[in-house]
């Protein structure tokens, strides 16, 4: 009996430790301390008319891929922050947002407008910073 | 009296004549058709939740085509595999003016008929002398065409999506499916009405005798060309309007929806259905959807779509009522129906007129014909004088009937000319021939096998008839209804000069051989003819025949017709001739006038 | 005494379990109507029915109450044989049916919104990607969960001009074709330099050499099919037939079983056909679709494709079902939502509600936007030996899995 409670015991240990180490990296990203954050781009992107830019963004550069453009950055804070920030944003600036969804450690809102339409794809890359992507695609 | 009134009563003395008209020629099949009429136009009330009514409405759409098409098929015997092509015109052209004009509904789809019809006339025009396997070719590669265009040309289709069209108010009815199937009940019912008026009209007549052989038909000068062109214009706007119509219940017009497919079941429903009875057509499309029932019944079984399955289902049935003999549905019920029921109205003969001849002489000069290096006919000159007989003699291959084929005008003489009084006849067709006086019957016994002998005499009537055309006979004017009457009692008087009279009512192919002979000259002398052309008349005749034909012959001279007589039977010549000409190698090597008594 | 007691206790039980039963609420049946090209597109029509069919029989197993009813979908398939007019007819017998809503591969939604709209019906698009199908505010009642022609074509864009290619982008005469055609010129407008060549590839021609040949004049190095998956199948072998080892990129046309069928005989040809679709996983993982697609071959069993691959039977996975069986399930979470089967108000409650979809992704509309599948989500796979997996050379496709294809 005790041999099987001692058996029992180390599982439950290992079981916790593995739940435990599993919930820790589920709230790695989320609780790592950010390192320096990236250069921002000098000058400004090319973004349609009207592109709402919310507080605590920074561009740190743009590329284009085909005939869609692609703007890179980051926004000091979390990601729900970040993503409350930008449906709001977007209705500010008279755009319409046809889509969002978040997850966890990542979270997409679909725009149209400015003669645009397109995506920010925002992923949790640490503690204090959400990644930027903004994809624009001529309508 | 004022004219108003004066007006008024004459309207009145007119409506009362047509309906006594009408009344006297009441029969059972038009009972018939009244009473199946009425079960149409109630159908949706009663099949209720079986069938939709947007189907019904749709099949109604069908029944119209396809009534139209027996306009060709069964009136002119021209089987046209365009019938969906002119729908899908009549569809489209519709559908174009609905969505550029805010004109009614009603007026698009006229618009879209007159679309379809001008298609139809220029198809007609291109297979006016075909014969019927290349128009059956021919239609079903117009067909293609437009279906290809349709595919090809999104501007004019709509694409993949096809052509929205605005729904419109129909005669001021909201266009609910109810109302698009009583519309085409109506219409449908109207067009076969028009059937039954055409058939037995002048119209009708030519284009049956003209179907049935050509080559009488021309001879006794019917435009066969004119009317299959007229055939293939009416059948394609009433295509057309059908299109016009059904685009409209659709809300859309469809391009995969007037291919080559819906043109065959088009014919499949004219043929299993009957295309000689009015209504036929509409039957034949009652079969194909029972059809489809049974076609979505094998799909339910196989687990695919039905629609796999109906086009062999009609071919297979097509097939079964063309290679076992049969009638098709509508004929065979109106034969089963008439052995039953037979009619009991008894039409009264007309009284008799005089027989119409004209006096006047005809003169033919230098006549020549070559086939290649051979003289057929070389430097012939004859005169037929008003009350004589003339007889072409000469052993086989000596001109003869060349000569009379150069007069009938079925050959343009190489040299020489011919007139008729002070008319140019040289270079007129045959029909134009037969207007002026000059009339042939045919050596074989060609005769039209479907007609009674009263309908052959009838047809060379038609020649001399002013008021006889397809639209006074759709409105049955005044006009056309006194001529009618007259133009029966001329032909009893043909028939009387050459004694069938009484046969009057009989099949022609209930005749003899010589009896049909005598029909076809019958006919020719309907057409009020200064001169007739007889090739052969006495062609396998008996004694009592030749009796009976020298007395018709002697008749023919004393009401002052010329007549000029091809013959092998020299008893018969010298019984009946004036002169005698005989050929040799194409020239006229002996010219001899015979003594009368 | 006792046992006509015990008797007349039996029946009145029996009785009053009778009246029980009889006073409990009917099942009520919420149709839905797949009205597809059965007939000239089957294996468009049945993974778009048994996607939603797979929705409709889940979720009457779960127990669906509406209203406090036990409810259940039922769905109905009807053949339009990518006919209009046969569309229109379709959606007047779901309409008298008292649909719930009619899913559609998209044939003839031009004619029929209107009609379903009269009466507060919604329609779903889940094959057809044309931009003007879907409109919120000109057609409120008309739906898609598809990746449209817009977000393919502008995806191919993105994903191609970057490698410098010069590509020749051919279009067949179909509509298929001829949309993808003007969905091309708008996403290549500002990139044209990138393209060698617009050749138009007749469908109904047995064989494509001459224009591939034209292509291959003008200077490609990379060919951008938008066809129909024979005509794909015969650009190809075009091709590859004339020993041109170019790389081809196409549509969703390029997974359709018939492409592998018709190149069944030389499936080296096939090797390296990239196509764009969209995304069968999301950013939750495979779990979803894979029970998805468990579930979908329980009950239907695997689209066998009709080819091996390393000796073992290829399978298509369903991923055009899962577009139909999300919207199902958002018709049942509307539903739900209003509690009732009101059409005006069901319709209205499709702009607010969301589930999580077959994939993972989550699944809704809203008032402005009426597309389920967003540009993004567009993915590239790559064949190789008749099966195929996401390319690496894409951000969102490298992270995508590959779905197991043979069994």
């Amino acid at each position: 009996m005790s041999r099987s409670f001692g058996v029992l015991s180390v599982f439950v240990v290992l079981l916790s430790a593995a739940c435990g180490s599993e919930k820790k990296s589920e709230e790695g990203k989320a609780e790592k301390e950010c390192g320096a954050a990236p250069a921002a781009m000098a000058g400004q992107p090319t973004l349609p008319a009207k592109f709402p830019t919310p507080d605590k963004v920074t561009y740190t550069g743009q590329k284009k891929t085909g005939p869609s453009t692609i703007v890179d950055g980051y926004r000091d804070g979390e990601l729900g922050e970040a993503f409350d920030d930008y449906k709001t944003a977007f209705g500010s600036a008279g755009y319409d947002v046809t889509k969002d969804e978040k997850e966890d450690d990542d979270a997409e809102v679909n725009f149209a407008g400015g003669g645009s339409t397109g995506q920010v794809k925002m992923i949790q890359s640490c503690k204090d910073r959400t990644n930027l992507s903004i994809t624009i695609r001529p309508q | 009296m004022s004219a108003p009134a004066a007006a008024a009563v004459r309207t009145g003395a007119a409506l009362r004549e047509v309906l006594e008209t009408a009344r006297a020629s009441w029969t059972d099949s038009a009972t018939a058709g009244g009473m199946v009429a009425l079960a149409a136009a109630l159908a949706p009330f009663a099949l209720g939740g079986l069938i939709a009514t947007d189907t019904l409405a749709s099949g109604a759409y069908l029944a119209l085509a396809a009534t139209g098409l027996g306009l060709c098929v069964g009136l002119a015997g021209v089987p046209s595999l365009a019938q969906g092509a002119f729908v899908g015109t009549g569809a489209f052209v519709a559908a174009h003016v609905l969505r550029h004009t805010q004109m009614p509904g009603e007026l698009c789809a006229v618009i879209g008929a007159v679309g379809a019809a001008g298609l139809g006339t220029a198809a007609g025009f291109a297979v006016r002398s075909l014969d019927a396997v290349r128009v059956a070719v021919g239609t079903w590669l117009l067909s293609w065409l437009v279906a290809l265009a349709l595919g090809a040309l999104p501007w004019l289709s709509g694409g993949a999506q096809g052509l929205v069209v605005p729904t419109r108010r129909l005669f001021g009815f909201s266009p609910t499916p109810l109302v698009h199937y009583e519309l085409a009940v109506i219409l449908t019912g109207l067009c076969a009405l028009a059937l039954v008026a055409l058939r037995r009209g002048p119209f009708g007549l030519d284009l049956a005798a003209a179907a049935q052989h050509r080559g009488a038909a021309a001879a006794l000068g019917v435009p066969m060309e004119r009317l299959r062109v007229g055939a293939f214009a009416a059948s394609a706007f009433v295509g057309g309007l059908a299109g016009g119509f059904a685009v409209q219940l659709d809300i859309v017009a469809d391009p995969t929806a007037y291919g080559p497919l819906l043109s065959f079941e088009l014919l499949v429903a004219v043929l299993v259905g009957g295309a000689a009875a009015a209504l036929g057509p509409s039957a034949g499309v009652v079969v194909l959807g029972l059809i489809a029932l049974v076609a979505r019944a094998f799909g339910g079984l196989a687990g695919v779509s039905g629609s796999r399955f109906q086009p062999m289902l009609e071919a297979l049935l097509l097939l079964a009522v063309l290679t076992t003999g049969g009638n098709a549905f509508v004929p065979a019920a109106i034969a089963a129906a008439r052995r039953r029921f037979p009619e009991r109205r008894i039409r009264p003969r007309p009284s008799a007129a005089p027989l119409r001849t004209r006096r006047e002489l005809l003169r033919a000069h230098e006549l020549a014909e070559r086939f290649g290096h051979v003289r057929a006919v070389d430097g012939v000159s004859l005169e037929l004088t008003p009350g004589s007989i003339t007889a072409l003699v000469g052993p086989n291959g000596s001109g003869k009937t060349t000569v009379l084929r150069l007069l009938a005008g079925a050959l343009p003489p190489d040299h020489g000319h011919i007139t008729l009084a002070s008319h140019e006849l040289t270079a007129a067709t045959p029909a134009e021939r037969v207007r002026h006086g000059v009339v042939r019957t045919l050596q074989t016994h060609a005769y039209f096998a479907e007609l009674t002998v009263l309908e052959h005499a009838l047809v060379g009537i038609d020649r001399t008839r002013r008021h006889g055309g397809a639209v006074r006979a759709l409105v049955s004017t005044p006009l056309f209804r006194a001529e009618s009457r007259l133009a029966e009692a001329q032909a009893f008087a043909a028939l009387e000069a050459v004694g069938l009279a009484a046969d009057a009512a009989r099949p022609a192919s209930e005749l003899t051989g010589t009896g049909r002979q005598r029909l076809m000259i019958a006919a020719a002398l309907a057409t009020n003819p200064a001169v007739l052309l007889l090739d052969e008349p006495s062609a396998g005749a008996a004694a009592e025949d030749l009796e009976r034909l020298t007395a018709i012959l002697d008749r023919l001279r004393a009401e002052g017709l010329a007549v000029l007589l091809v013959e092998h039977n020299l008893r018969l010549v010298r019984a009946v001739a004036d002169e005698v000409l005989e050929l040799e190698l194409g020239r006229v090597v002996r010219r001899e006038r015979l003594p009368r008594l | 005494m006792r046992v006509s007691a015990a008797v007349l206790v039996a029946a009145l039980t029996v009785v009053a379990t009778g009246c029980g039963h009889s006073s409990s609420p009917k099942q009520q049946t919420i149709l839905v109507v797949v009205d597809a090209p059965f007939s000239r597109s089957p294996y468009i029509g049945n993974t778009i029915a048994n996607g939603a069919r797979l929705a409709a029989d889940q979720l009457t197993a779960r127990g669906l109450s509406v209203g406090g009813a036990p409810s259940k979908v039922r769905i109905l398939k009807l053949d339009n044989a990518l006919s209009p007019s046969r569309a229109v007819a379709d959606m007047r017998r779901a309409l008298r049916d008292h649909a719930a809503a009619v899913l559609t591969d998209g044939t003839g939604v031009d004619a029929t919104w209107h009609l379903a709209d009269k009466e507060h019906v919604p329609i779903c698009i889940a094959y057809q990607g044309g931009t003007e199908l879907v409109n919120p505010e000109t057609r409120p009642n008309v739906f898609r969960i598809a990746p449209t022609d817009h977000g393919l074509a502008f995806r191919l864009a993105e994903y191609l001009v970057p490698k410098r290619l010069k590509i020749a982008l051919l279009t067949d005469d179909s509509d298929y074709g001829q949309a993808g055609r003007a969905a091309l010129g708008d996403a290549f407008r500002t990139v044209s330099k990138a393209v060698a060549a617009r050749i138009a590839l007749p469908s109904s021609a047995s064989d494509l050499a001459p224009q591939v040949l034209e292509a291959r004049r003008s200077g490609a190095t990379a060919l951008l099919v938008w066809a129909r998956p024979a005509v794909l199948a015969k650009t190809i072998a075009a091709a590859r037939s004339a020993g041109w080892g170019v790389p081809v990129y196409t549509t969703p046309a390029g997974e359709d079983p018939v492409v592998r069928q018709q190149l069944a005989d030389h499936s080296s040809w096939l090797d390296g056909l990239t196509f764009a679709s969209g995304r069968m996983t999301a950013e939750l993982g495979p779990a979803p679709w894979s029970a998805f697609q468990a579930g979908y071959e329980a009950a239907f069993g695997a689209t066998q494709v009709g080819v091996k691959s390393q000796g073992r039977r290829v399978i298509a996975p369903p991923d055009y079902g899962m577009y139909s069986y999300d919207f199902v399930n958002l018709l049942a979470a509307a539903v739900q939502r209003v509690d009732g089967t009101d059409p005006a108000t069901v319709l209205s409650a499709l702009n607010q509600v969301s589930t999580r979809g077959a994939n993972g992704d989550e699944r809704g509309f809203n008032e402005r936007n009426h597309e389920g599948v967003v540009d993004d989500d567009v993915y590239f796979a790559r064949f190789a030996d008749m099966v195929f997996k996401p390319v690496e050379d894409d951000p969102l496709s490298s992270t995508l899995p590959a779905i197991d294809q043979v069994r």
